[in-house]
């Protein structure tokens, strides 16, 4: 991906606090389920709002909306983010497997510092 | 023993309207004779510069006022004093001391910018916050000197004034946060638990009902105090002498935030979120037990492994308190956006010392963010 790119993330509402903030934990891959791989959509192949859409209405997922972080800032932070077209062709991956959980906490909470300092890409 | 001079303070006020005074106000009078003295004394040693560093001795008992009666028109205790060292031109120096004293109380009382007399004790100073400490706002003491005179006025006003200019690092307009704990009426007192201390506050005139609304309501209501408060040197406060101001603090926006994160089902995060309820309840009542603080209500978000997450949030700075619901074990973590530092130590909720960590904590980055 180039370093331009946009990792787009939904924002599950339960991670969006009736005064618009949002927790870090947006950014933190679920342990159960991720295996330290954090979804999000590749916005070279898909924009904000299509991506909204996709998460909602196929993949029957609950969004708030779109947060995204660069893929240069996400390399600033030692990670690294790629194309992962096995669950869908815009999917692409935050690497986080190789941190621990506590190690989590910093990358998590610089990224959603530069996706809120960018705002919201789409809100339903 | 015969009566050399007489002090007669006329209480005013609906409570002195049975020409009687409260008991309270024993030691208001006990701390008016204390000044007399310090000020006799201090005339004292100037009149006698250069030959007495110190005053006469027993000047103290010498100077020992006693109520002797109280006299008709609102309520006026006469203050007597018995002196038998005539040789000490006592009478001459009991009245300087009156009139130094009133004088003071006049220039404070009329003037917005005063000084005090150069050289007028520290100690005497002192005495102003004893002084007066149980009138009520409406109420006041006056001095008449002689009839051709005004009559100088003593009240909360006056009192403050010279407090606050005096002692500023301790007297000062402060907003406290709490639950009202008791209410004594009798006392005309009522105690705010704040998260830190217990503080003892004057009930001011028109806010008696308001407070008792307040105690006596089903749910502990936690409330702002706007007024002017005593602090200690570590900023503590330790009484509030004037209530200007009352808010009930809305803390619906955190329990409605707090039920919704309840009421989430094993369904949210794509079926990989868990049932809340009932754990919040043990987290709210600790929660309302101490973070009964200054600082705004924060964010709160549910974590996916039966946790939750509280959030304050200040310019770039960050206060997370990352808690397992079940044991409300957790972390608390300290993040700056700009700098990337992170801080992290454990809590443990079911000790007291952790809320002290919290508060401080988050206080800190308040305190920046608005300094």
């Amino acid at each position: 991906m180039r370093s331009d790119s946009l990792a787009l993330r939904q924002v599950d509402p339960a991670f969006k606090s009736p005064d618009g903030s949002v927790t870090s934990q947006v950014f933190k891959p679920m342990p159960e389920k991720d295996q330290g791989l954090l979804s999000a959509y590749n916005s070279e192949l898909i924009s904000p709002t299509k991506a909204y859409t996709h998460f909602t209405e196929t993949r029957g997922g609950r969004s708030a909306g779109v947060l995204g972080v660069e893929v240069a800032e996400v390399n600033e932070l030692g990670l690294q983010v790629r194309e992962d077209p096995s669950e869908f062709n815009e999917h692409a991956v935050v690497d986080m497997a190789h941190l621990s959980k506590g190690q989590v906490d910093r990358p998590a909470k610089a990224m959603r510092a530069a996706a809120v300092k960018r705002g919201w890409l789409h809100q339903p | 023993m015969i009566i050399r001079n007489e002090l007669k303070p006329r209480f005013v006020g609906e409570r002195f309207e049975r020409q009687t005074l409260p008991l309270e106000f024993a030691a208001d009078l006990k701390a008016l004779q204390d000044l007399i003295q310090i000020i006799a004394k201090w005339h004292f040693i100037n009149d006698h510069k250069g030959t007495r560093k110190r005053g006469p001795r027993h000047l103290s008992s010498l100077m020992e006022m006693h109520i002797v009666g109280i006299d008709p028109g609102s309520a006026i205790p006469v203050l007597g004093v018995f002196a038998d060292q005539p040789e000490l031109d006592f009478d001459n120096l009991f009245s300087r001391s009156v009139t130094t004293f009133l004088s003071v109380v006049e220039n404070i009382g009329k003037n917005e910018s005063w000084e005090l007399p150069l050289g007028f004790p520290q100690d005497a100073i002192k005495l102003f916050e004893p002084f007066g400490k149980s009138l009520y706002d409406s109420e006041r003491i006056e001095f008449a000197v002689t009839s051709d005179v005004p009559i100088i006025k003593y009240d909360v006003k006056v009192r403050n004034k010279i407090l606050a200019k005096v002692a500023p690092d301790r007297l000062e307009r402060r907003t406290l946060r709490g639950k009202i704990v008791e209410i004594d009426l009798d006392a005309n007192t009522f105690q705010l638990r704040t998260y830190d201390s217990k503080v003892t506050g004057r009930i001011s005139d028109g806010f008696h009902r308001k407070l008792i609304d307040v105690f006596s309501s089903e749910r502990r209501l936690v409330i702002d105090i706007e007024g002017i408060c005593i602090h200690n040197s570590k900023d503590r406060a330790l009484r509030l002498e004037k209530l200007d101001r009352m808010d009930i603090v809305n803390t619906e926006v955190m329990r409605d935030r707090l039920d919704q994160i309840s009421s989430l089902r094993p369904t949210w995060l794509m079926g990989l979120g868990r049932d809340r309820d009932g754990l919040l309840r043990d987290f709210w009542d600790a929660w309302e037990s101490f973070v009964l603080h200054n600082l705004p209500q924060p964010n709160l978000f549910p974590i996916d492994d039966d946790g939750i997450e509280v959030e304050w949030t200040a310019g770039d700075e960050h206060v997370s308190l990352e808690l397992a619901l079940t044991d409300l074990k957790g972390r608390l973590i300290y993040f700056n956006d700009n700098t990337s530092e992170l801080r992290e130590s454990p809590v443990n909720l079911t000790f007291e010392e952790a809320w002290e960590d919290i508060n401080k904590a988050a206080g800190e980055i308040m305190l920046r963010f608005h300094s």
